[in-house]
Order: C-alpha cells, then structure tokens, then sequence
C-alpha cells in the first residue's frame, strides 16, 4: 500500500508538473479526467475506508449486510436514532475522498 | 475515452440505403444527403448532422437534420431511439417547443440500430455554459418561465397514446414505482450503497398516493433544451420519458445537482422557483402542488446517483472501459448526500 501510495502520488505530480501543461485544447478533458482519477486514488489510498467505519459504528458484519438490513427495514431511524447522523458522516469521508470540493462548497450553505 | 473505441453505427461514405430510405418515408422525388458528420454528445447516444437537399414532398428544399442512433451500449432504463422518439411527438403533437420530428426506424439492416431523425436545433445546450450566460443571468427568469410552461403543455399529454402503448401505466403510486425500479437497479451495482438503501427506504415510507399519471419527461433539466440568446430552441434528450407524477419533472429540474453551480437560481440554475411554478401553472390545467416538490428533489438526487452508479457499472463490469464512465459512478455520494440532507431539513 505504502508503494502503490508513491507511484500514484509521484505519477500525479509528474502529470500535473510535466505533462498537463503540454495537453492542447481537445485533450484537456481527458488530462483532466486522468487528473481526478489519480487525485482520487491518492486520497483513497491515504484513508481509512468509510465503509469500514459504517460499518463498525452500526455494529453490522459487512456494507453488504448493513444495505441489506437497511433495505428489510431492521435496520432503521426508529431502531437506530442517529443513523442519518452516521450515514452523513459516511458520506462526508467517501466525498472526502472522490470531491473534496464537493464538501467545501457546501459549508454553509442550506440544503 | 470510450468515445475513440466506441464503433459508429453510420459510415459517411455509405449513406445509400439511409438515403433511399428516407425518400421513400418522406414521400420524396428525389433526396441527397450531402454531408454526415458526428456530433458531440451523452455517453448514452450518438448524434450525427445530416445536410439533406430534397426534391418534392413536404420536406422540399435544402434541410438539416439531426439523425440519432443508439451507442454500442444503453441503460437498460432509457428508450431506444426509435420509442424515444414517439415521445419526442407525442410532446410535438401538443404544442411543446422540441425539435421536428421528421421519421423513424426500427430496421437494424438499414445502419446497423434503431434510428430517428429530427430536426436539428440551433444554440447551446451546455448546463455550465448556460448558467454562466449574461443574457440568461440577465433575464433567466423569463426562459424558467417559458420552461415551467413547455413542461406543462408536455404534461398535458395522457394516458393512454396510441404511439405510446410501450410505457407502462403505473398502477400505484409512481414514486413506488420508482423506488421499485432503482432498488432493482442497485441489485445490479457491485457495491452495496447503504446510504441510497436508507433514502430509497425513506421515499417508500413518505410516497405521495398516486394522483393525475402525465407524460413525464423523465430528464427535463438544465443541459437538456437548447438555448439561443438567451431564449429556448427546443427541448432535447426523451429517452427516459414515461407515465409518471408532473412533480418528478419538477423536482429533477429544481434539484441542486441541476443547477451547475448557480445555487441561488433554484430553477436549474437559470431562474427563481416563482418564476418556473408560474409558467407552469399558467399553462397547466393542474396547478403544481409546491408541497410535494421537495419530496420529488429528494428522489430525483436519488434516481441520479443510481443513475451515475449503473454509468459506472457500464466500465466496472459491463465491458466498456471509461473512465468517463468510472468517474461519473464516483459522483454518486455527492446526490447520497443533497437527498439524505433534504430528508434531514425535513424531519427536523
């Protein structure tokens, strides 16, 4: 894990510093797609697993069971009071991860 | 990305049998297509410009047409392009601004897909170029206007349509149906969404009952019409039409993740909620009920992710690698997140 971090972190400042600069107009899209794509497998890298977390704090065996009580309703607001409370933070550290634009643009504003 | 790979289903050096076709269906003497070229569009479908010069017929002298294909791959929730466009006319029929609808094919031996061909419109239909458009920051609340009452001529379509026996009728409430649909559609995701299953089970619980069943457009939003100084061209994009609440439509075009960014214009991105409602119900012969739209945001910034979640899906697993596609998978938890929000401000 510890390499994979290295390699995608140095191929994204290597691709930031060498060649997103040189992209002309019709690949900038795609630069900035592979961009984001390494930006995001950077921070996946760095953090501990959101589902993980879920999943330890709701006291169930996995995110797939977790879903699948949620789906059967014996997971639930009424059993659970702060689930909604839980499943926002859950949210928060996954867009932590895949836009953390995303959250700071939010601050502050109503929903 | 997948766009490079992607074969196309029309060869602009082999337009003999479409051209011969087209004649025939368009009462022609004579028909030439003079250039084929494709244009930009979703990772959904294919778009291509026809230039057609025609002789005799009710479509006589030079035109420009769009003609859309299916790609190598759909959802399996959106219409081919031949069921889209019976709904594109049936919205025609009834006085919506959308494009012309010119003919339609189901014969795959012509070019390879179902096809339809439309005519072509001119402007912008960009969402982040059009939110950032001085004329509509100007004056966006006259197209939201004319929006809410485009929609309302498309709502005044009801079951049942002859041309439109391919879209079932909801026999309970839709959002049940719908909820129905997408939890059948998360089955498909290799990753289990415990958020989504929590909002999908809040939507079932809170479900309006089933009142007056419209033509819903099913995408109606800012990127889906056209817009040309500032004033709308045309609505585009009917694969995800069907019987459904007026208030979907509603909801999906109010929705944040609709407004590219331009948040204090609730309307898409381009005009006041007042301004959108007061079109619509200046048009509709059922005013909307504003009550339940906040509801209906909710299920469209669910409907969304699981949308974004089955694009995904289509690199993950479905044999098309994108990362185009991957990336859209990954904005899911931003619409987990406005929906779980929404339900949060309203039990609080």
């Amino acid at each position: 894990m510890k390499q994979a971090g290295a390699l995608v972190s140095i191929a994204l400042d290597t691709y930031a510093e060498e060649i997103a600069p040189k992209l002309h107009d019709a690949k900038r899209y795609a630069g900035a797609m592979v961009a984001n794509a390494l930006g995001i497998a950077k921070r996946r890298l760095n953090h501990p697993d959101p589902g993980d977390v879920l999943v330890e704090s709701l006291g169930a065996d996995s995110l797939k069971a977790l879903a699948g009580a949620l789906r059967a309703g014996k997971i639930s607001s009424a059993s659970h009071r702060d689930l909604a409370d839980k499943l926002l933070v859950y949210l928060e550290a996954e867009l932590a991860i895949t836009n953390p634009k995303f959250l700071e643009r939010r601050k502050g504003q109503t929903p | 990305m997948a766009h490079a790979t992607r074969p196309r289903t029309l060869d602009p050096d082999n337009l003999g049998a479409l051209q011969d076709w087209l004649c025939s269906a368009l009462s022609a003497d004579a028909l030439i297509i003079e250039k084929a070229e494709l244009l930009g569009g979703g990772a959904i479908g294919e778009n291509w410009r026809l230039d057609v010069k025609v002789t005799g017929g009710p479509h006589e002298g030079s035109r420009s047409w769009a003609l859309r294909t299916d790609a190598a791959s759909r959802m399996a929730m959106s219409h081919d392009r031949a069921n889209e466009y019976f709904c594109l006319k049936a919205a025609h029929d009834a006085g919506a601004c959308v494009p012309e609808p010119i003919a339609v094919s189901r014969d795959t031996a012509l070019i390879g897909a179902p096809f339809a061909v439309v005519g072509l419109l001119a402007g912008e239909a960009q969402g982040r170029k059009l939110v950032r458009d001085p004329l509509i920051g100007q004056n966006g609340d006259a197209l939201g206007e004319r929006l809410g009452a485009e929609l309302a001529k498309i709502h005044s379509v009801r079951p049942p349509g002859q041309e439109l026996d391919f879209l079932g009728i909801p026999e309970t409430s839709p959002a049940l149906v719908l909820v129905a649909q997408m939890r059948t559609n998360l089955d498909s995701i290799s990753e289990p969404r415990p958020a989504l299953e929590h909002i999908l089970a809040w939507l079932e619980a809170n479900a309006p009952a089933k009142g007056h069943v419209v033509l819903c457009h099913g995408d109606f939003r800012t990127g889906n019409f056209m817009a040309d100084a500032g004033k709308l061209t045309g609505i585009l994009d009917w694969e995800f039409c069907h019987w459904g609440d007026p208030h979907l439509d509603v909801g999906w075009f109010c929705a944040r993740c609709w407004r590219f960014g331009a948040d204090a214009r609730e309307a898409g991105g381009i005009a006041s909620r007042e301004a959108f409602y007061r079109g619509y119900n200046g048009q509709s012969d059922t005013p909307l009920d504003a009550d339940q739209i906040p509801y209906w945001e909710i299920l469209g910034a669910a409907r969304w992710a699981v949308v974004a979640l089955l694009q995904g899906e289509r690199h993950i697993t479905g044999g098309e690698p994108s990362i185009e596609l991957l990336l859209t998978g990954l904005m899911a938890p931003e619409m987990e997140h406005e929906a779980l929000q929404g339900i949060m401000a309203l039990e609080a």
